[in-house]
């Protein structure tokens, strides 16, 4: 009966280590837009979309554009964005994104992204609120 | 006050009243527990009130509440105006606490000796509720009341989302009355009962959380359009993971009912089914996922709340456990290989690690956040991980049906399994000629097909006569389908992208398509794709649809799906292109062309004066040829302000001809015009549509599978509510 438990016991133990080596070793990191051009690997990166350096391309179905950090001392820092993929419906209104790629000769080659949004509903009900105020 | 805030108010009054009372029964105050139950009554009724309020206000599009103004419009119909109610945060924990407090009924009449104790538990998870919804009311008035409200998301506008959420609420409200009732089992230190009390809300939990999930994965399907049915996103996983480890209670459970083991396993499973449905409501709805989610929603005030309860709740638990672990005792587990019983056991084994896997995925940015830099897992991991699983599931799937409580020696069980081995066998070499070459993928199908063709076998018992007890065998049957099609539906996807111009057509998979247009504006809601289709002899239309929604602000794609029988055939529109319109006649200056017996010639740019202010006239001088060899210059201009074109002045080709010639466009840089000549130059394609069509084999299977999982799960269900 005790050789069972260890049997038992070793084959969860090794599948654990498995399943946690696994994880570590596709955990895609989150990095600031100084540290993208040092990063190796696929790493997302969140930035503010500059609306004026928006540009799309037909032909390859992608999306050029370039964001801006969010932390203070990246503010003024860019970073060229090629999305190649469905452009997410609510681009146009993103205050920010989160693009997950990897860094490739100079630009930042993203095959997902993720936009966020105001609150439009949120927005909405301050507006009524303040037209009260 | 709102008079819906004051219903709050009140029920969370009958609820304190009535915890203390029931804690003081519990205590041996028996004096109390009239009070208690009065208490309840009072709870659930004015629960119960709020709810119809709520909808009230909704039915009668009050949009002075904000929460109505933000989820719905007039011009919703009812149905949606229903699910409306569950659209956002405010209106979700008001359903989840209606269905707790209906279930609580459950306890009280079945509770027995831990009636008082599990109430007493029960009362702090409701008062948690209605804390929350006094601070996220959903009765909270505008500051200005609105005409109109802002609507509902067009992807909710589906049958299925409607019964969606209450169907997932239902399951997180009945995994609580296990955790409850073990609680109450181990304040009172009584572990002989507890079982039969917390088996059946477990079984309702697991069949409403599997309902809740394939609901939500069928509606995924349909409605997104990114061509998948499970995106292991937060929200996703964490009703998943309750699910398998109710499920793996369930197991538990059965093994306690016939030998009174693994008591203190179930009793901890109990426990931690429900507290990881509070660690997913924490993780979806506290805004720590936000970055890392598509579909979390944001903090809205109440994460002290929901931290407080869930630290508070879980503490209490796990405290109550370990203080009394080493005081549970039953009787041994029988380990023999051949038993049921470890069979049973191995299950409940393999559904927590499942769980436990995608629990470590979907908490990893918080994990990682300890150590430095946060990340999220790729989400291939958790195939990578599940996948040896579910292989070993359905290795003893095959088993199952077979096994004996206690056990039996090897040569009697292999004689049993041989005809659905054969059957396994059969169906490997089947799979690999139609192309599963990967060994892995061939083994997974072996041991899949045998759990498939083993509870096929066992049905035949059963069958026409006993069918209601066959449960077990059913879901099982139904698992080992879903199985195959999950394989067959995810590994063996093909997709191809096509464009194509309005009027045109694409071959795809054997089938030609053809765009012809839009129904409406890009701009109509619901507005659909015209495409024809052609397969072999057979005509027929598709209408995936393509719109822009005001309300969300994001272009809606909703796919068009042809079954087959073998695979589905998925037409995910991506987008319409506005074509230039280039293939008319363009001339650079000096250039000429012959077209229809007219030679026509760009002789240069001639810029009208125009009064000032005015809009402008900008025309090109066009010299136009006939065969006779008569000549003319015509002037077609555009009309604009500065920045808008306003519109053309098209004149005709030549004096007494009906043909206009229109000036579509110049190309100032070039020195360029484009012309076009009414029934002359070729209409060119005024727009393109960019669709990914993709071959997904055996859907059907997984859709078939599911159904047969639930009506297993019902059948189980119907059984265990019945004891």
């Amino acid at each position: 009966m005790k050789a069972k438990y260890v049997i038992g016991g070793l084959i969860i133990v090794i599948f654990v280590i498995w399943g946690v080596t696994s994880f570590m070793s596709t955990t895609i990191r989150y990095v600031s837009i100084d540290e993208v051009q040092r990063s190796t690997g696929t790493v997302q990166v969140m930035g503010k979309v500059d609306f004026d350096r928006v540009v799309y391309d037909s032909e390859h179905s992608r999306l050029v554009f370039e964001i801006t950090g969010l932390e203070k001392r990246t503010l003024n820092q860019r970073l060229k964005v090629i999305y190649s993929g469905v452009v997410p419906g609510n681009f146009d209104q993103a205050t920010s994104v989160v693009a997950k790629g990897r860094y490739q000769e100079g630009a930042f080659m993203a095959d997902q992204l993720l936009v966020k949004c105001p609150s439009k509903y949120q927005g909405l009900a301050e507006q009524a609120k303040k037209g009260e105020a | 006050m709102t008079v819906g805030a004051l219903l709050i108010v009140l029920a969370f009054a009958a609820m304190l009243t009535s915890t203390v009372a029931f804690f003081l029964s519990a205590r041996g105050r028996e004096q109390y527990l009239s009070l208690a139950r009065s208490g309840y009554h009072y709870f659930v009724v004015l629960t119960a009130a709020a709810v119809v309020l709520l909808f009230y206000y909704f039915i009668s599009g009050d949009y002075s509440i904000k929460y109505v103004y933000e989820y719905s419009s007039s011009e919703l119909p009812l149905f949606y105006l229903i699910s409306a109610f569950w659209a956002g945060q405010q209106g979700t924990y008001l359903l989840w606490l209606m269905l707790l407090a209906l279930l609580g009924y459950y306890i009280q009449r079945r509770g027995r000796q831990y009636t008082d104790w599990a109430m007493t538990f029960y009362g702090l998870i409701n008062l948690f509720f209605l804390v929350v919804l006094m601070v996220l009311s959903p009765f909270e008035k505008l500051a200005t009341p609105q005409a109109e409200g802002g609507g509902l998301n067009p992807l909710l506008h589906d049958p299925w989302m409607v019964v969606h959420p209450p169907i997932i609420f239902l399951g997180y409200a009945a995994v609580a009355l296990p955790c409850v009732i073990a609680m109450a089992a181990l304040a009172k230190k009584q572990y002989d009962d507890w079982w039969p009390i917390a088996l059946a809300p477990a079984a309702l939990g697991a069949v409403a959380l599997a309902a809740g999930n394939i609901m939500g994965g069928f509606w995924a399907y349909k409605t997104l359009g990114w061509g998948g049915y499970w995106a292991w996103d937060p929200v996703e996983n964490s009703s998943f993971i309750p699910w398998m480890t109710s499920v793996a209670l369930i197991h538990g459970l059965l093994i306690e009912r016939a030998r009174g083991a693994l008591r203190k396993t179930n009793l901890f499973m109990a426990l931690f089914t429900f507290l990881l449905v509070v660690y997913g409501t924490f993780l979806t709805r506290s805004g720590v996922l936000a970055d890392f989610s598509v579909h979390s929603f944001v903090d809205l005030g109440i994460n002290r709340y929901l931290v407080g309860f869930m630290v508070g709740f879980s503490l209490l638990a796990l405290a109550l456990f370990v203080a009394r672990s080493r005081g549970i005792k039953g009787p041994a587990m029988i380990l023999a290989t051949t038993s049921r019983d470890f069979s049973l056991l191995i299950s409940v084994w393999l559904l927590t690690l499942i769980a436990l896997m995608v629990l470590a995925g979907t908490s990893w940015p918080l994990i990682t956040t300890i150590f430095g830099n946060p990340g999220t897992v790729d989400t291939a991991i958790y195939t990578r991980v599940t996948f040896p699983l579910a292989v070993v599931i359905g290795l003893f799937l095959g088993f199952a049906p077979f096994m004996l409580w206690g056990g039996e020696t090897w040569r009697s069980l292999l004689k049993k399994i041989i005809p659905s081995a054969v059957g396994a066998l059969v169906a490997t070499v089947i799979a690999a000629l139609a192309g599963v070459h990967s060994v892995s993928y061939l083994v997974y199908v072996l041991f899949a097909a045998f759990a498939f063709f083993s509870n096929l076998l066992a049905l035949r018992k059963y069958f026409p006569g006993r069918l209601e007890a066959a449960g077990p065998q059913i879901a099982h049957f139904g698992f080992a389908l879903m199985l195959i099609g999950i394989l067959g539906s995810s590994a063996y996807d093909t997709g191809q992208k096509v464009k194509i111009d309005r009027g045109s057509s694409a071959k795809a998979f054997g089938l030609t398509f053809t765009y012809k247009g839009m129904a409406g504006e890009i701009t109509t809601p619901n507005n659909e794709i015209l495409l024809d289709v052609r397969d072999g002899s057979v005509s027929f239309e598709a209408r995936p649809k393509l719109f822009w929604s005001r309300q969300q602000e994001g272009l809606m794609k909703k796919p068009y799906i042809i079954r087959k029988s073998l695979y589905d055939l998925y037409l995910a529109p991506e987008q319409i292109q506005d074509l230039p319109q280039a293939e008319g006649l363009v001339l650079k200056r000096g250039e000429s062309r012959t077209m229809g017996g007219y030679t026509i010639r760009f002789a240069g740019f001639d810029q009208q004066a125009h009064a000032a202010g005015g809009p402008m006239h900008f025309g090109a001088k066009i010299e136009v040829t006939d065969s006779t060899g008569r000549s003319e210059t015509v002037i077609p201009s555009v009309i604009f302000e500065p920045g808008k074109e306003l519109g053309h002045n098209d004149v005709p080709l030549m004096s007494g001809l009906s043909k206009p010639l229109r000036l579509e466009r110049i190309f100032a840089d070039q020195g360029a015009v484009q012309l076009s000549i009414a029934g002359l130059t070729p209409a060119s394609a005024p727009d393109r549509l960019i669709m990914e069509i993709s071959k997904k084999p055996t859907m059907n299977l997984l859709w078939g599978g599911t159904i047969l999982l639930l009506v297993g799960g019902l059948l189980s269900l119907r059984r265990r509510w019945r004891v």
